[in-house]
């Protein structure tokens, strides 16, 4: 019999006692655990090993790239990856090659996407799975899969796709704010699924609505699977409403916070979060200009279609102590319930908690003197509890310490935080903002487009053809001085 | 091992395992297709490197290649087995052409001075091996671009280039007589000593070739357009190209007196397999604008009167190309420089009179030029592979792509351009795009995954791939 050599004893066990089942690949020797095979291989009665038709060499690239997942496999990651659906192995593989969880302060630049035509991307939609749908150029959509293979590329009939979403399993929602409806295409197929409007039978004028902003849908684990799809449509006289959409049927069931859109205060938001656990639709809208900017913040119950808090800068409601700091951009922690603001003047963040609103329930946190970039056309993005900023001079994170929690900071002498705490409201304190990025990295061009997906943070910059996707990493990178 | 179907080989001392059935791929003609069921402990003996027969079995079990581009050993190694053409073929398949995927994966340099003049990609489902003519000089490269071999034609230049086989390519010249037979038998050195020309003209020049598809069950032919040395009477000649003999002459047309365009010869042919007809199309620009000339022919039917046909005088074509998939005739105006799009399903049918061009492109621009005798589309060309229609304009490729809407109404269809890489808006440092000089298409052919371009005065073929090519730089 030929030597057990290359993969004996491959798979006999991180988990250990598990059966081990031997399998004879294209005449090389294998044991691996019974369990973690697919059924058509470990139900295989044979007391001797099985034989199976395959390429040994790849199976093993498989099994040396589960077990060391540092190092880079032998083979490009899509054929390892169709070749471990055979034994039953890609869940393990897949986990294996994606990288560890997402910390901002110790990300940093993976690698680089680049689609080969018309490179410039218009809107972004990743996955929980790390997967990412990328808009880019005039109208067409490249789904990248969760190894972050080049799977399709295709052209919508959409001419700019400005909104995008990734409805599971393999349906894109686009829209574009030139061109009427939201439309759901399958991004695996690269086919037309079928189209939105915004209707309104008692008023013609609600015409060739287009769309502005498609919410961030809950993650897959989330209890409800079905929940809507909220979108923001738009017509050419500006009237505008927030359509939750059923995800299955793909019709609109109910229209949210209609408004004449004649005044900023009533244009409509730019970005929509769906708050499921609450009940709620968080809507902001931000317009700039010479005189700075200006926007609202709305909170909308979805059963009554009523606003529940809002807010509008500059001028606003309460005792604010930013007056003329309107803010540049908003967003949900939708795990954290905590909404976070970045101001347009002072760069600094602002924290609400969403079970404690009132009419100034802001907590700023400055990020010091570091933050001199302002917070002029400041992106934020809150992801895995961390909130993402981009400033002109880079890309800022802040993380909580969850240390806090327990006492392991002595914050007694500061008498301000003693009192956050007591009120069991939102602790500057805990906050702590890095850099993520280098100066090198900041000189690429300002960030225009965030987006979470996966451990990966997806990151787009002004007049850059690519898309940079940002990653924790276990490797070292050591640069031999030899 | 109880499988009685199990092949037991020893490959140099290496013990490989597969099935009869994975051997059997190789096809009758490989030695390994015979290898009959043994047991280990009686293994087939082959005196060959174990570590390459390892990545021909691979390649045998998974129909592709693991690991991008092969080695020459390993091409050599599939020669030794009889599987050079079924490993070449699976470098560039048909079905993985993607337009919007098109990437520059490689420069393959020319000898010599002369840039070239015309590329071209022999047809599939052959293997997709490139050919380029530089001066009189006519080269193939294999589909894994890997080898070349050049060979002299009697032609000073080659202005038409077709591939009809890895094995065959044909080559005309505006100015010379003959079409030039082009062998590139695999193991003997390639020649060019034969020639086709019209038997009523024996000295009249190639305008253009065609050629139709060697799927198709009918015996393959070749269509060439000439012109008599004179200039006053040219026609399309149908060769059989088992035989080589003319077996057809198609709208032979005189020149008497200064009618030059009642009588424009064609200077594109196109064959639509599908529907087994012709396109021959020509233009003549005078000082009272352009005219233009674009025909179908039912080849079978009649030989003197074509099935339909249009005289173009108002943004007269630039270039003129069918597409089979699409039902359907593309131009790009010479004033307008918009694409047009005609379908093949409506032609004829509704009266004559009828504009049978619809703009696919801006039509109010594509007004405002044609009015206002503008020269937008000199110089682009037109050409359809696949599902897609390729436009050049300059020195980039635009490509206009069908999308499918599904509504409650109906199927609707529409057609939306883009740019093939890049485009011409950008040029970021850095990128692969970015480093190569751009200058004006003269040639170019599309086949398997790849699109070929010649530009003016580089002496290199730019080959864009869309099946291979890394998908993320790594930094």
């Amino acid at each position: 019999m030929e030597t057990s050599a290359a993969g004996a004893g491959a798979g006999a066990g991180r988990r250990g006692s598990g059966t081990a089942k031997q399998l004879n690949v294209g005449g090389k020797l294998f044991a691996l655990e019974a369990s973690s095979l697919s059924l058509s291989l470990s139900l295989d009665p044979s007391p001797t090993a099985t034989f199976v038709d395959r390429d040994p060499a790849l199976l093993s690239a498989i099994l040396s790239a589960i077990r060391a997942p540092s190092s880079p496999p032998a083979f490009p990651a899509r054929i390892l990856l169709d070749e471990a659906l055979f034994y039953g192995l890609h869940a393990q593989l897949l986990a294996a090659l994606s990288p560890p969880p997402l910390f901002g302060f110790s990300a940093s630049l993976a690698s680089t996407l680049s689609p080969a035509s018309e490179p410039f991307p218009t809107a972004l939609a990743a996955s929980h799975d790390g997967s990412l749908c990328l808009a880019h150029g005039a109208g067409q959509l490249t789904y990248y899969s969760p190894a972050l293979d080049r799977l399709t590329t295709f052209r919508t009939h959409l001419h700019r796709a400005t909104s995008l979403r990734q409805l599971s399993p393999s349906l894109a929602v686009v829209g574009s704010s030139s061109s009427p409806g939201l439309h759901v295409y399958d991004f695996l197929e690269g086919r037309h699924v079928a189209s939105v409007e915004w209707a309104d039978p008692s008023d013609l004028r609600v015409l060739k609505a287009r769309v502005i902003a498609i919410a961030a849908r809950p993650p897959a684990d989330a209890a409800d699977t079905n929940s809507p799809i909220f979108a923001t449509f738009e017509c050419s006289h500006r009237e505008n409403c927030i359509l939750a959409i059923d995800p299955v049927t793909l019709k609109p069931v109910q229209e949210i916070g209609r408004q004449g859109g004649t005044a900023a205060k009533s244009s409509s938001p730019g970005r929509v979060v769906h708050l499921q656990e609450l009940g709620l639709v968080f809507a902001s809208s931000v317009s700039s200009g010479a005189f700075g900017y200006s926007g609202y913040m709305r909170l909308w119950d979805i059963r009554s279609g009523n606003v529940v808090w809002e807010t509008s800068e500059p001028g606003g409601s309460g005792r604010s102590s930013r007056f003329g700091d309107p803010f540049a951009d908003a967003d949900v922690d939708v795990k954290q319930m905590v909404l976070y603001k970045v101001c347009s003047k002072s760069g600094d963040i602002g924290a609400a908690d969403l079970r404690r609103l009132s009419d100034d329930p802001w907590v700023y946190m400055s990020s010091g003197p570091r933050g001199s970039g302002g917070g002029h056309g400041s992106v934020l993005h809150c992801y895995k509890s961390q909130v993402f900023v981009s400033r002109k001079d880079g890309l800022e994170v802040w993380s909580t310490l969850e240390e806090q929690q327990n006492g392991r900071y002595n914050l007694g002498e500061q008498p301000r935080a003693k009192e956050v705490l007591d009120s069991k409201g939102i602790n500057e304190n805990s906050y702590r903002s890095s850099y993520m990025d280098t100066e090198e990295d900041s000189k690429r061009g300002m960030i225009e487009m965030m987006e979470g997906g996966g451990d990966r943070l997806f990151v787009t910059r002004a007049g850059m053809p690519a898309v940079e996707v940002w990653e924790s990493s276990r490797l070292a990178g050591a640069i031999s001085l030899s | 091992m109880a499988s009685t179907s199990v092949v037991t080989l020893n490959v140099g001392g290496e013990l490989f395992q597969t099935t009869a059935a994975t051997l059997s791929r190789a096809g009758a003609s490989s030695p390994l297709a015979s290898l009959a069921p043994s047991p280990p402990n009686a293994p087939h003996f082959l005196d060959r490197d174990p570590r390459l027969f390892a990545l021909i079995l691979s390649f045998l079990r998974r129909g592709r290649l693991a690991s991008l581009p092969p080695s020459p050993a390993l091409l050599a190694e599939a020669r030794h087995f009889a599987l050079d053409g079924a490993l070449l073929a699976s470098l560039s398949p048909a079905s993985a052409f993607s337009p919007l995927s098109l990437r520059p994966a490689a420069l393959l340099p020319l000898t010599g001075r002369v840039a070239p003049s015309a590329v071209a990609i022999s047809p599939s489902p052959r293997t997709a091996s490139l050919l380029a003519a530089h001066g009189g000089v006519v080269t193939s490269f294999d589909a894994a671009l890997a080898s070349r071999t050049s060979v002299l034609t009697p032609l000073p230049a080659v202005d038409s280039l077709v591939a009809v086989s890895p094995a065959l390519a044909l080559a005309g010249a505006r100015d010379f007589p003959g079409v030039h037979l082009c062998r590139f038998p695999g193991d003997a050195p390639a020649t060019a000593s034969e020639a086709l020309s019209w038997p009523d003209s024996p000295s009249a020049s190639v305008l253009s070739l065609a050629a139709t598809a060697a799927s198709e069950p009918a015996p393959q032919w070749l269509f060439a357009s000439f012109e008599s040395a004179r200039r006053n009477s040219s026609a399309v000649v149908a060769f059989d190209l088992n035989s080589l003999t003319p077996v057809a002459e198609i709208g032979r047309k005189e020149v008497f007196g200064a009618d030059v365009e009642a009588a424009i010869p064609p200077t594109k042919l196109g064959w639509l397999a599908g529907h087994s007809l012709l396109l021959a199309a020509g233009s003549h620009s005078g000082p009272a604008g352009m005219v233009g000339d674009i025909r179908l022919w039912d080849v079978r039917a009649s030989s003197t009167v074509p099935v339909w046909e249009v005289r173009e005088k108002e943004d007269c074509f630039a270039d003129v190309a069918a597409s089979d998939s699409l039902s359907a005739l593309f131009k790009v105006g010479a004033a307008s420089g918009e694409v047009f799009m005609a379908d093949l399903r409506r032609l004829g049918g509704d009266g004559i009179g009828v504009e049978p061009w619809v703009c696919i492109g801006d039509e109010k621009r594509a007004a405002a030029a044609t009015a206002s005798r503008r020269k937008d589309g000199n110089n682009c060309r037109v050409e359809c592979y696949r599902n897609w229609v390729f436009v050049a304009r300059g020195a980039d490729v635009e490509v206009w792509s069908q999308v499918e809407l599904t509504s409650e109404a109906g199927t609707k269809k529409a057609m939306r351009r883009n740019w093939v890489g890049n485009g011409p808006s950008m040029s970021t440092a850095g990128s692969v795009e970015g480093t190569m000089e751009k200058a004006k298409i003269v040639s170019w052919a599309f086949g398997g995954s790849r699109m070929a371009l010649a530009r003016v005065d580089q002496r290199s073929i730019e080959v864009w791939d869309s099946a291979s090519g890394a998908t993320s730089v790594q930094l």
